[in-house]
Parts: structure tokens; C-alpha cells; sequence
């Protein structure tokens, strides 16, 4: 039986195969192909599990086809399209067939481009931002599962993928500004949905324009705007959000004999409302207000590269499309593999292995309320750059450049709060990150060289007063990544990671509207760990084979949590068409 | 150059700076009284202790403590079983925060009987008691289209196969509520259909929309033996204006007919023993029959049909268990609710 979707598919393959037949250069093809195998199995100092099977197979192959066609030369529509079939599937059994991308874009008299669909849209960092998620300091050796999960949830350059329409174009001035750069985009991240409860809800569309100029050649200003906000005739629900936020960046750069500099202020603010259709029930309203200032240096040879800046978020600042998580902590998510685990079938927490490996516990959709966290793997900007309730200094010292054999990165932070919570003493935030690439040639005699890679990323967080306000928290995440080049395209590679976390911490328990109302104490005394090594063969940087064995587990000092260990048989084979 | 812009790049900061102090004062509520000691300033207290909710008397639970807490509310009948929940986060339960109507938040209801009453604290370890006696049932809120007490609702029709041990009567053995209860069950191996009751209905007063209006019903299996594989109930709800039944010759009313706009919704399986209670939103229901403006419309609703379907062991390779088996899908206490299913009710 022929279904929908793949009579769909030929029809568009049997109509791009007609257009290419008339000879006429406007169909292209490109995308993405990728087998993978995961085979988990429970370690020998796993617990007595009596009830959970003792390994596991899962995998797929997919087909990503991006179908390019341009009607005219300035104009294209691109489809991806997605054959993906499970391992096992046979005969349309576990095959999906999707459109997974379907974009237009163009220009108008080469002037204004526009496009319409998917997009991936990105503005400043308080405005717009889809900012890393917690473990990127364990991911050393974790390159193929970092881009699986990047590509499935279109984690691409800190953008969100949204659907809709943007457009933006840029004018050049004879006085007072040299050029002006126009950029507007409206987009509905959410749809109207119904609820289990048989509630609608409404349509949550995002809208944001920017305008950047260029006043001279140092100087640069730019103005920023997004709003969300809910239609509320689209839905049954009786509450609507709007969030509103203004951004002004202020960039100043300069260039000498041996330094280049460039000096940006952010500033801006944000105003966040419900607004209820009850009469009797007055609007909720948040309004916030931010501003930093980040000086930046770079030496003229580009060995040195060193910032400092501040940065002040105001409490109440929200800002949904640059706060929204990557990982939510409120929703319900759960390990993929082993969930369960001893005799008893206690619920597996989530490991950083997880986190590293799993694309589905990843957030694609904006939120207006401030998503939870985890406060053990990131406390001192949960929500990027535009975490609320934070004020402080920041800098970064980085040499190499890429030249050298040896590259060095050293990011500080140093901040607290702006206003306690639960008490009039407030939290002081620390973070230290180190990142090392050593690229040894001819080490050991082995003639295609040696890259050992460090990187590490501690946090402390304190607060004094007394038995209930007191709180020392401290975690350090740390990998480990050593290569070895057996050909120019053959590497043998091991790697470690280990995740560390003790101390005590607060949860904030916040309602549907980002009320603050409760906390919740929270202990942890845990370490998680993951060991690796294989092999990889790359054609090139995106299309590479790489086999592994994988040993991980997480240790608990609370002996109601018994310590867990599984290992893993992993090949991906990644090919960029 | 630099320094023309440090200054100005200065005093922007001196500025922004004044925006940007500490503030007094903290978020959220006290962590010195969320996790300090606990005290009970004023103990739990009733409204009332003997009340009747069969005239709308309720009963209020006061009680206020030094600090906000998560508590839960608990009422157990002592003799039925029926229980009410409540649970909050507050430091007191005052001001009609907590409010009981006589409703149950599940299977058993509650009947004339003495009840313990548990405010539990348990983050404190702390639990205050109370008693009250129930003198009067409540009349749940809603429309109650049957409850079998007095006989058949007023104009049903019942209809059933020729088969083995059949039921599709009245009995007052074991209701779910009240005097009677309506049995619809047997043996029936040619065809999924044992019988079906058949309810004429005006829900004309009805104005909320179709995900706000609940269907609620007992149901009944397992007492006379293991139920029978993949017996369900099959309701359908009519919204056709047309007569409920003109034509005498088929099985049943006339408006669940092809042509006539009519919605259903399947409680399948059917494979628990003693009473469940089945709420479902008129949302849920799926078309059966495309007629009229095809919009669910609570308001328009003018027939309602419960059949018993169960998988036939002579026309099925699935189940031939059921040939020693008896249906059972014994039907009570069937009422549509409004913003909030029976059990929702406070």
C-alpha cells in the first residue's frame, strides 16, 4: 500500500526529475545521511537488577534530502525531506517519511531578501539568543553525539528555529550615517493546541525588528525589538502573555599597530503581562531593565585575545526568546535507556551521559516563564547571558589562535545577586573555565601528530546567614580528549569526563505566571563519569565513520540512591551529501 | 580617539549604574519561616460536624499556622470507604480556602455515616484530627439523565439480542448510587452488539462549550465471573432535531441513524472488577455520523445511547474464551457536568 506521504515523495522527486530533464540549471540537491548504533549493556558494578533486561540495541538510518529549486536567480524554495527508518524496520515497518524543513526565500530587485517558512533567527543576546546547554565542559570527545543533538533540535549558531516570515534589507547614507541595515521577522512558535483538558490554547506568535547603523567606521548603534505574545481569540483560555523587549547596543572599535579594540554597551529593557479577560482580575506585570558593558582586545597577530566587561540583569527582567532553556528540569524527562533500575525498579535519574547522547530531552520551543534548572550542573547563568537577578564582572584571557601548537582559553566570572531570595542575603556566584588544545606533532613517533584536549568549568555558589540561608554549593565539570592520527584520515581517540557536584542549594518553585512561592531544599553529593575510546575515519570535518565503547555510570554518596553503571557499543557513520 | 570614547562610554555607565544597585528586600516568601520551627496558631476547626448536603449545607475547615505549608486535607467515610482530598500550599486555610460540599474525589460516594477527618502537614510530621457525620447526601451538580432508582429515565428504549443469560434490566442488588442500577450484559456469539438503551434527552438550558461539558457514568463488570474479552461500551450522543423515534420497525431510536449528526465515544475495555467511574469530556467524542452542522454542541444534544458490545467467540478467532464467559457492563448514576467532571466537583 502506497501512503501519503510517500506518494507525495515521488510525485516531488518525479517533478524535480522533469525539471532537471529540460536542462535548465535550477534544481539542487544537498543534505544529510547518517547510520547510528548504540548497543547498552549494564556493567559488571551495576546493581542487582533482576527486572530490567541487561542490554539493549537501538539505531536508525535517516536520509535528510535537501530538494533546492530556484524558479528564477533570485529566488529559492528548499524542502528537506526525511526517510528515516528504524533499526529493524523492513517493508515501511518503522519508516517515516517527513518534511522536516520547507523554506522560500529570495530577493527583491536584489535589493530586500525575504523568506518564509523555517528560519533560524537569531538577535543580541538579551533579545533572541538560543544559548548553550548545561554540559558542554563534559563533551570532549563527544563531537558526534554534540552534532547529532545540535542537528536534530536545530541548535544551529545559538539560533531558534521558528516558522514564518522575515525580511530584511540595508541602506547606505552619503550623510551623518554610513549605512543602515534593516532587519523585521514575525513568527508563530506555537500553534493553537488542544490540551488533554479540552482547553485551547491560543496562538503564541514572536515578532522582533532590528536596526543597525554604521555612524562612522567605529562607531556602530543598533536598536532591537522582539515581542511574544498570545492571541487570545485563538484559544479557550482566559490569560494572555506579552513580553515586550527593547535593546540598544552601543559598539565602539578601534584599531592600532598592535592591538585591535572594540568596546559594546548593552542596554535595554523588558516588560512581561498577563493580561486576564476576567474584569475582576487585575494583569500581572514584570518589568525589568539590563545593561553591560564588554571591552575586548585582540592583538594584531591574533595571539592574544582578552576581554572584561559587567553586566547587570535586573530581578524582574524577562526576555522568553533569550531565556528559554535548552533543557527544561520542570518536565518530566527521562533517561531513554535503563530509566529503571535495580530489583526494585527505582527511577534512573538523569546522568550527564544522558545529557550528552539523548537529543529528545532537548527544548525547540519558546516559553515566557523562566524554565527550571538544574542548579548542580549550572547555577551562575542558568539562563545564559540574560539570566535574571544577576550582577557582576566577566572576562576571558585566550592565546593561539590557531597558530599554535598550543591554544589556551580562561573564562572568569564573578557575580551575585541582585535581590536575595527567601532572605535579605544574597548569593555569590563564581565560575572558572579552562579550555586547553595541544596539537603535538611527531609525539611518540607517530607521524600524523598527537591533540590532547582540556577543558574544565567549575562553579561555586555561596550564601551566608544562618542554618536555613546558609548554602555552599560547588561543582566541576572536566574532560579529557587524547587523538591519535594513524593516517591522515584514521584517528584513534580516548577520552574521559568527569562531573562532580556537592553541596546544598534552593530550588525556586514559581506558578504558572513566574510567581516565586516556595523553595525546595536540595542536597547533592554525586559524581558522574564516562570513559570512551575508538576509532574514527573522516573524509572530511562532516563526513566521518567513528566507533566507540563507551563505559559510564554516576556515583551517589546518599546510599538511598544506588550508584549506577552501563556501557555502550556506539557507531555513527555521518556523511554530508 | 580612545579616551574621547572611555569618558562618554564612563558616564553612560555612571548612569546605567544607578539603575543598577542592590535591592532591599528579598523574593519569594521567608526561607527563616519556610524551614524554621513550626507552630499551629490556631488548630483545625469545623463549620460544622453533622452536616446536611442534601440542602446545600457545606462545611468549611479553618486552621492557620506560623508559616506557609504544604498540607493535604483528608476525609474518610468510616463506613462506605468514600474519601475527599484536598491540598494546598498556605499558611492558613481560611476564607473559604477549603470548602467541602459532600462530593468525593473518587469511587465509593459517600452515605449517611460518620467521617475522620486528617489535616496532614507532612513536611512537619504533623497531623490534627477531627470527626463529622454526614445527615444529609449531596445532589451532585450537573444534569442527571439516569439514575435507575424509579425505573427506566422517561421515554427509553431498551434493545437486545437473542442471546444467552441476557440482562438489560433494572436490578437494585448492587447500585452504585441510590436504589437501582441498570444491567446490560450476557452471551452473545454472532455479532459485537448484545443491546443498547436508548435516552431522550433536552440539554436546550446547556450553553458551555463541548470541552467543558463532561460526561460522567458508573460502570460495572467483574461480578458475575472474569470479564469477557474486549467487552466495551460504545456511547453515542444525537444531536439530530429529528423524531426520536417515528419509525417502529428497527432496533432502537430512530436519530443515531446514517444522516443524522451523531458523536461517539468508546469505554474500551471493560476489564475491572466491581464499579469505575468514566468521565470524559464531550470534546473527546469522535463522529460517528456526519449530519447537521457538525460542530459539537452540548446544547443541541437530543439522545443519548449506551450499547454493550463485547467481541463474539463464534464470529472472532480472538476470543473464543468468551463462550464461557457472561458480559458485564452494568450501567449507573449517568450525568453530563459542567467546567469540571463529577469528581471535580468540590
Amino acid at each position: 500500500m502506497i501512503r501519503p506521504k510517500e506518494l507525495f515523495l515521488v510525485s516531488f522527486c518525479l517533478w524535480m526529475s522533469l525539471c532537471t530533464a529540460q536542462e535548465r540549471p535550477t534544481v539542487w540537491f544537498d543534505g544529510l545521511s547518517r547510520s547510528l548504533f548504540a548497543r547498552d549493556a549494564m556493567g559488571a558494578a551495576s546493581p542487582v537488577d533482576s527486572v530490567s533486561e541487561r542490554s539493549t540495541s537501538v539505531g536508525y538510518n535517516l536520509l535528510d534530502l535537501n530538494v533546492h529549486v530556484n524558479p528564477t536567480s533570485d529566488m529559492e524554495v528548499m524542502a528537506q525531506l526525511r526517510v528515516r527508518n528504524e533499526l529493524g524496520g523492513f517493508f515501511g515497518t518503522g519508516t517515516t517519511v517527513d518534511v522536516r524543513q520547507l523554506t522560500l526565500r529570495g530577493t527583491i530587485d536584489n535589493n530586500i531578501r525575504y523568506q518564509v517558512g523555517d528560519m533560524f533567527l537569531r538577535q543580541t543576546r538579551f533579545t533572541l539568543f538560543n544559548s548553550a546547554s548545561d554540559a558542554e565542559a563534559l563533551s570532549a570527545g563527544f563531537q558526534p553525539y554534540r552534532e547529532v543533538i545540535d542537528y536534530e533540535n536545530f541548535y544551529g549558531d545559538n539560533r531558534w528555529r521558528l516558522q514564518g516570515l522575515q525580511t530584511d534589507f540595508s541602506l547606505q547614507f552619503a550623510r551623518f550615517i554610513r549605512t543602515l541595515a534593516i532587519d523585521a521577522f514575525i513568527t508563530r512558535p506555537r500553534g493553537s493546541v488542544l490540551t488533554s483538558s479540552g482547553t485551547y490554547l491560543s496562538d503564541r506568535l514572536l515578532g522582533g525588528a532590528s536596526a543597525v547603523a554604521d555612524i562612522t567606521k567605529q562607531w556602530q548603534l543598533g536598536l532591537h525589538h522582539v515581542n511574544l505574545f498570545e492571541v487570545p481569540t485563538s484559544g479557550t483560555l482566559d490569560v494572555a502573555v506579552r513580553n515586550p523587549v527593547h535593546c540598544a547596543v552601543l559598539r565602539h572599535q578601534q584599531g592600532g599597530e598592535r592591538w585591535t579594540h572594540e568596546t559594546t554597551v548593552h542596554a535595554g529593557t523588558s516588560n512581561r503581562t498577563w493580561v486576564f479577560a476576567a474584569d475582576d482580575q487585575n494583569d500581572l506585570t514584570s518589568s525589568g531593565a539590563f545593561w553591560e558593558l564588554d571591552s575586548r582586545h585582540e592583538s594584531r597577530d591574533s595571539l592574544w585575545n582578552w576581554n572584561v566587561g559587567y553586566r547587570y540583569v535586573d530581578p524582574q527582567f524577562r526576555s522568553a526568546a533569550a531565556q528559554t532553556r535548552r533543557l527544561d528540569w520542570s518536565s518530566a524527562m527521562q533517561p531513554s535507556t535503563f530509566a529503571t533500575y535495580t530489583s526494585d525498579q527505582l527511577a534512573r535519574r538523569l546522568s550527564v551521559f544522558d545529557l550528552l547522547v539523548d537529543p529528545l530531552l532537548y527544548n525547540q520551543a519558546l516559553a515566557p516563564q523562566l524554565m527550571q534548572f538544574n542548579p548542580f550542573l549550572s547555577n551562575v547563568s542558568p539562563y545564559g547571558d540574560a539570566t535574571p537577578n544577576r550582577m557582576g564582572v566577566f572576562g576571558s584571557l585566550e592565546w593561539g589562535g590557531g597558530k599554535k601548537a598550543v591554544n589556551a582559553a580562561l573564562n572568569l566570572t564573578a557575580l551575585s545577586e541582585i535581590i536575595g531570595q527567601g532572605t535579605e542575603n544574597r548569593r555569590r556566584f563564581g565560575r572558572a573555565e579552562c579550555r586547553v588544545h595541544w596539537a603535538a606533532p611527531n609525539v611518540l613517533n607517530i607521524e600524523k601528530g598527537v591533540d590532547v584536549t582540556f577543558h574544565s568549568k567549575a562553579e561555586l555558589t555561596r550564601r551566608d546567614g544562618n542554618e536555613f540561608e546558609e548554602l555552599d554549593l560547588r561543582s566541576i565539570q572536566s574532560s579529557m580528549e587524547l587523538k591519535a592520527g594513524l593516517s591522515d584520515a584514521l584517528t584513534i581517540h580516548a577520552s574521559a569526563s568527569r562531573w562532580t557536584a556537592s553541596g546544598e542549594e534552593f530550588l525556586s518553585i514559581r506558578d504558572a505566571y513566574g510567581n516565586l512561592f516556595n523553595f525546595e531544599a536540595a542536597q547533592v553529593d554525586r559524581s558522574d563519569w564516562i570513559f570512551a575510546s575508538g576509532l574514527s575515519y573522516e573524509w572530511n570535518k562532516h563526513t566521518y565513520a567513528s566507533i566507540q565503547y563507551q563505559w559510564w555510570g554516576a556515583n551517589d554518596r546518599d546510599e538511598a540512591i544506588p550508584d549506577f553503571q552501563y556501557e555502550r557499543l556506539f557507531f555513527i557513520l555521518t556523511i554530508d551529501l | 580617539m580612545r579616551n574621547r570614547f572611555i569618558l562618554p562610554c564612563l558616564a553612560v555607565c555612571a548612569i546605567l549604574a544607578l539603575f543598577g544597585c542592590v535591592k532591599d528586600g528579598y523574593e519569594g516568601p521567608s526561607l527563616n519561616e519556610l524551614f524554621g520551627e513550626f507552630e499551629i496558631i490556631d488548630s483545625l476547626t469545623l463549620s460544622t460536624t453533622s452536616p446536611d448536603f442534601s440542602i446545600d449545607e457545606t462545611v468549611e475547615f479553618l486552621a492557620t499556622f506560623n508559616k506557609p505549608v504544604n498540607w493535604q486535607l483528608e476525609i474518610q467515610g468510616l463506613s462506605s470507604g468514600g474519601s475527599k482530598a484536598f491540598s494546598g500550599f498556605s499558611q492558613a486555610l481560611d476564607n473559604g480556602a477549603v470548602v467541602w460540599t459532600g462530593t468525593s474525589s473518587s469511587l465509593p460516594f459517600f452515605e449517611l455515616e460518620d467521617c475522620a477527618v486528617a489535616l496532614i502537614i507532612a513536611n512537619e510530621g504533623v497531623v490534627l484530627h477531627d470527626t463529622l457525620t454526614i445527615t444529609g447526601l449531596v445532589n451532585f451538580g450537573g444534569i442527571r439523565v439516569a439514575d435507575f432508582d424509579a425505573g427506566l429515565p422517561e421515554g427509553a428504549l431498551v434493545w437486545r439480542q437473542d442471546g444467552g443469560n441476557m440482562t438489560f434490566q433494572l436490578a437494585d442488588d448492587n447500585p452504585l448510587l441510590g436504589a437501582g442500577y441498570f444491567k446490560m450484559g450476557g452471551k452473545v456469539g454472532w455479532d459485537w452488539s448484545l443491546g443498547y438503551i436508548d435516552i431522550p434527552v433536552d440539554f436546550s438550558d446547556a450553553t458551555v462549550a463541548a470541552s467543558d461539558f463532561y460526561l460522567n457514568l458508573g460502570v460495572l463488570s467483574g461480578t458475575v465471573g472474569i470479564p469477557a474479552t474486549d467487552q466495551f461500551l460504545n456511547v453515542s450522543i444525537s444531536e439530530s432535531d429529528g423524531p426520536f423515534d417515528d419509525n417502529q420497525a428497527n432496533n432502537g431510536a430512530d436519530v443515531f441513524g446514517a444522516g443524522n449528526e451523531v458523536y461517539r465515544h468508546q469505554i474500551r475495555p471493560i476489564d475491572w472488577n466491581g464499579w469505575e467511574f468514566i468521565t470524559v469530556p464531550y470534546a473527546d467524542f469522535e463522529v460517528k455520523h456526519e449530519g447537521g452542522d457538525n460542530i459539537r454542541t452540548p446544547g443541541d444534544i437530543t439522545a443519548i445511547r449506551i450499547a454493550c458490545q463485547a467481541c463474539p467467540f463464534n464470529a472472532s478467532a480472538a476470543c473464543p474464551e468468551n463462550a464461557d464467559r457472561d458480559v458485564q457492563t452494568d450501567v449507573d448514576f449517568l450525568i453530563f457536568t459542567e467546567f469540571t467532571d463529577l469528581f471535580g466537583q468540590e
